[in-house]
């Protein structure tokens, strides 16, 4: 039962705050080109703020959200990429992540609810004996479900869908999110998030690339 | 060709018309003479306060918002560099340095040691001191000392005035642990200890860890001096020297095959017995000197294999010749000699996330003392007295870096050491015969350790256990020694830090209390004298922080620490019972005239050092109190041990004025040295049964001593002022001058006390100063 308790407590999900990336800007850097282009990024990191858990995920993959405004005011569209855009922290440019570098990282386990199976199993087991008017001794074993099974088997299923439910949730939210290679309208604007490599939010800043002409 | 011109029509806009709030700038480090890239050269931006670190190809990348900024870069062997630069666009240029040394100052230049910051450090209890720091500090005769520098730092002081013995939050002199490239030193001092024995031309960086001990250090109890040599110049011949009133020193590195091998010699010796033979007759009977000698290797093997190869050689000689008209024999020496010689090798392979280092070395320590009487061609007996220490080590480390976050250090040291603290050897005409005074032999020592370091965003932890199996006479005895250090950061530059340690120490020094030829004997360990253990607490609050891009720390450091089976010599006994021969030829039951105790010692220190500027320099204050237990002394209540100083303020300062002119100065206030002194006398007046005549009164006195260090000697302040001036150089050559004055206002310090019963027919404490107001002038070079 021990077991079970520190199975179920480990196993557990913890929620996902969605951040609306527009309310986001608390402290922040302005940048604005002469095409009308005005790119604004938040000094907060404020997805790990909210998000305990993935603080840590994050951190320890040196990852970092960092809530952008985009408002192209220019006659021409533009894609957000590492050919458009810019990204410094700490005084130093850094990599800007693409998705696929971030996926994985975004999702809490659930296989260690897994580990509750044996539990359930050694909790269902049955042993009954029983005397037939002739004297014989008949026993009887087998799995059945009771009540710490079946309590157990419903937390580790409640705990897994959990997981999984908050892992698409999270995915979705940021992935919805990231401007990275969005292309921005004439005359739109768009906010969300860039993720890029770094341990810790010091001075960010972001700016419109030069791109040589030829 | 259509997506071109769209891409060409979607970007035009932006190339056109980019105005932004940073512009990002490339840096190339070069050599100025080889146009060769520079990789970890440190540039420093001034307004931000930041530093930017150069990668293998000697290119930085920053980005600034427009604006005037200053660049200072530093990099090893090279001159300091200042450059200007404007920001108004992106742009690359280019940071030339002068192969030089770090430290040396052109024009206006400030020196910016890039050295880290302790409070980025998670170990309490922490010290650091560069060569530059060390050479700034004025000295006794302009000889600079590493261990008097240290002294002037937080928790740490001198035994007394001019003396190089270092005492670490109470703890006594040989509690230290003076590592040399990883290896120990035994005898630390030169010149009657009043120099330390390792010539400080060859440092390149102290760390001196009071508590808060990473679990790969062990074996002795007060602190770790951990004095890293320089690395020889692979890319060219180096080189420097100085020539001071004492002694002369000087190093060369010579690259035997570039990037690959190259090699470093280092020599020091004192010329004063020459120049006082020379200058003195009455000296010519005199002849004293101390020499010490270094060579290391350097070869890189691979980009993962290095191999290093380090020899340090240290001799100190006196002696004294009487000849017929004084001694009425033919001719006699009264000589002592002392020396220490370390040799050690050691294989470092790193790749990737994982390191190991594997390393084997010597420490040797020779002490000797004689007399002999004899003619030029026939010695008619020669009495010497003789202690030895040996110690071999084999050491292996790893490191593995699990993630940038969770580190392991772990590893294991075999030791043997090979003791004969005291024998008496006596060659005669007709006869010679050798006794040993203690009966020590040789025992073994093992520790393994493992330490996981957990470096988080806000929390940082270092977890470590040591465990150390000393061997001895058929007996074992096993320590486990857990260290913990735990560091919260309250901001971006502040943090609070907390430890526990446990350490040991099989090898005690029985040393003689008060000056003269240091006797000091290392001994062992038996049924009775088990090994040194002690804990400390310490727990603190640290801070840096940049003011107009200057960057100050400050830090408040408490600790609380106990030792156990300290041992010293029974009141009426000193290292004369060893050093003399016994006729009974028995040897001296070492317990029958040491006493064991345990002591404890607590305080707060504080430290704020300016790092960066034109002017650097420190202010520390410790307050503290350090006390002893033996149940053979004062019926085994506490009273102050002899290095018990409860106030030590030390103030210490380096202003550049510019055009090569540089002010350096030092104040040292400490509490005086505690002192037993009689407080009650019974004088007995005896005859001389033969004349009847009176005997000189107290030749036959009962002294009542006070408290055991119950007294002090007087409040010990001097302040040392130096001077430098940096003369006209050459391309690749610098020197300059140096006037220091050492006690400036001629303090008469306490060297040492003693009682005279004999003054004025009472009794006179007497305080001895040997130290009055010393000028000397040095002359300095590097190349």
């Amino acid at each position: 039962m021990v077991v079970s308790a520190m199975l179920i407590f480990v196993g557990c999900a913890m929620p996902y705050r969605t951040i609306n990336p527009v309310s986001a800007f608390t402290g922040q850097t302005v940048n604005e080109n002469k095409t009308g282009v005005v790119i604004t990024c938040s000094d907060i990191d404020i997805v790990s703020a909210q998000n305990k858990w993935l603080a840590k995920k994050l951190w320890r993959n040196e990852m970092i959200f960092v809530p952008v405004k985009v408002q192209n005011n220019s006659d021409s569209s533009f894609t957000l990429s590492v050919r458009t855009l810019e990204f410094i922290n700490d005084y130093t440019p850094v990599e800007m992540l693409e998705s696929s570098r971030y996926q994985k990282v975004l999702g809490q386990k659930y296989w260690g609810n897994l580990l509750l199976l044996p539990v359930v199993m050694a909790t269902s087991y049955y042993t009954e004996t029983s005397e037939s008017p002739e004297g014989i001794q008949l026993s009887r074993n087998g799995f059945r479900l009771n009540f710490w099974s079946g309590a157990i088997a419903l937390l580790g299923i409640v705990n897994t869908t959990r997981t999984i439910l908050v892992n698409q949730k999270t995915k979705k939210h940021i992935l919805q999110n990231d401007l990275y290679l969005k292309t921005v309208q004439p005359g739109s604007k768009v906010c969300g998030f860039i993720c890029i490599k770094a341990d810790k939010l010091n001075s960010p800043m972001v700016r419109i690339r030069n791109i040589k002409q030829k | 060709m259509k997506w071109v011109i769209s891409l060409f029509l979607l970007t035009m806009p932006l190339v056109l018309f980019s105005q932004n709030n940073f512009y990002i700038l490339r840096a190339e480090v070069s050599d100025e003479q080889t146009d060769m890239p520079l990789p970890e050269a440190a540039v420093a931006v001034k307004e931000i306060g930041k530093h930017f670190i150069s990668d293998q190809s000697g290119l930085i990348r920053m980005a600034l918002v427009p604006g005037d900024y200053t660049l200072i870069t530093t990099h090893d062997d090279y001159v300091l560099g200042i450059k200007k630069i404007v920001v108004t666009s992106d742009s690359t240029f280019t940071i030339k340095l002068k192969p030089f040394d770090k430290s040396v100052v052109i024009e206006e230049v400030t020196v910016v040691e890039n050295m880290p910051l302790k409070s980025n450090r998670i170990e309490t209890g922490l010290e650091l001191l560069s060569s530059v720091s060390i050479s700034s500090i004025p000295a006794i005769a302009g000889e600079k000392d590493i261990v008097k520098s240290l002294a002037l730092k937080p928790g740490m002081q001198i035994a007394s005035e001019g003396v190089s013995r270092l005492i670490v939050r109470g703890g006594n002199p040989d509690q230290n642990l003076f590592l040399l490239n990883g290896l120990p030193i035994f005898q630390t001092n030169h010149f009657f200890s009043f120099l330390s024995v390792v010539n400080p031309m060859l440092i390149d960086q102290v760390e001196v860890y009071k508590s808060g001990f990473p679990a790969h250090y062990g074996g002795r109890v007060s602190s770790v001096i951990d004095m890293e040599v320089k690395t020889p110049g692979m890319d060219r011949v180096h080189g420097e020297g100085d020539i001071g009133l004492l002694s002369a020193k000087a190093m060369v590195s010579v690259p035997l095959i570039k990037n690959k091998l190259a090699v470093m010699a280092s020599a020091r010796r004192t010329y004063l017995d020459l120049l006082g033979r020379a200058i003195i007759d009455q000296l010519e009977d005199l002849n004293f000197s101390y020499t010490d000698f270094s060579f290391s290797a350097n070869w890189n093997l691979s980009d993962k294999n290095k191999i290093t190869f380090f020899n340090y050689y240290s001799r100190d000689d006196f002696t004294l010749n009487y000849d017929e008209e004084y001694t009425g024999v033919p001719l006699s020496d009264n000589g002592k000699s002392w020396d220490n010689l370390l040799s050690g090798i050691q294989w470092r392979y790193a790749h990737g996330r994982f390191s190991n280092e594997l390393k084997a070395g010597y420490s040797g320590n020779n002490t000797n003392r004689g007399v002999a009487y004899g003619t030029d061609t026939l010695a008619m007996y020669e009495k010497l007295f003789y202690s030895r220490l040996q110690n071999f080590i084999l050491t292996d480390r790893i490191n593995f870096d699990f993630s940038n976050r969770i580190k392991l250090d772990a590893g294991l040291q075999i030791e043997e050491v090979q003791l004969a603290p005291a024998s008496v050897n006596y060659t005669g005409i007709d006869s010679s015969w050798t006794q040993q005074r203690i009966s020590e032999g040789r025992f073994e020592s093992g520790a393994v350790w493992a330490s996981v370091n957990y470096e988080g965003i806000k929390f940082r932890a270092q977890a470590g256990l040591r465990g150390s199996l000393y061997l001895y006479n058929g007996l074992a005895r096993f320590i486990a020694e857990p260290r913990v250090n735990l560091q919260y950061f309250l901001s971006k530059n502040s943090s609070i830090k907390t430890s526990y340690s446990r350490i040991s120490q099989p090898l005690h020094l029985l040393s003689n209390t008060g000056l003269g030829l240091p006797v000091d004997l290392w001994i062992g360990l038996s049924e009775k004298r088990k090994p040194m253990v002690s804990n400390q607490w310490a727990a603190g609050y640290y801070m840096n922080f940049p003011v107009k891009g200057r960057r100050f720390e400050i830090s408040f450091e408490g600790f609380y620490k106990t030792t156990e089976n300290l041992l010293c010599y029974r009141d009426g006994f000193s290292s004369h019972i060893f050093t003399t021969a016994n006729y009974s030829g028995e040897p001296n039951y070492l317990d029958e005239v040491t006493a064991d105790g345990h002591g404890k010692s607590y305080g707060i220190e504080f430290l704020f050092e300016k790092l960066e500027g034109d002017f650097t320099g420190w202010v520390s204050y410790t307050l503290s109190k350090s006390l002893h237990s033996f149940k053979d002394f004062e019926n085994g209540k506490w009273f102050n041990s002899p290095y018990d100083r409860p106030h030590n303020l030390s103030v210490v300062g380096s202003y550049i004025l510019g055009k090569g002119w540089d002010v350096n100065f030092s104040f040292s206030l400490l509490s005086g040295q505690p002192f037993t002194v009689p407080v009650a006398v019974y004088p007995t007046y005896s005859f001389n049964i033969l004349t009847s005549e009176p005997l000189p009164p107290f030749s036959n006195t009962i002294y009542i001593n006070s408290e055991r260090n119950g007294f002090r000697l007087k409040t010990f302040h001097k302040l040392d002022i130096g001077v430098r001036k940096q003369l006209k150089g050459k391309r690749n050559y610098s020197h300059w001058l140096e006037l220091s004055v050492y006690n400036v206002y001629n303090r008469a310090n306490s060297t040492y006390g003693y009682i005279d019963p004999y003054r004025e027919g009472r009794l006179n404490v007497v305080s001895v100063s040997i130290f009055p107001i010393i000028p000397s002038v040095s002359y300095g070079f590097r190349f």
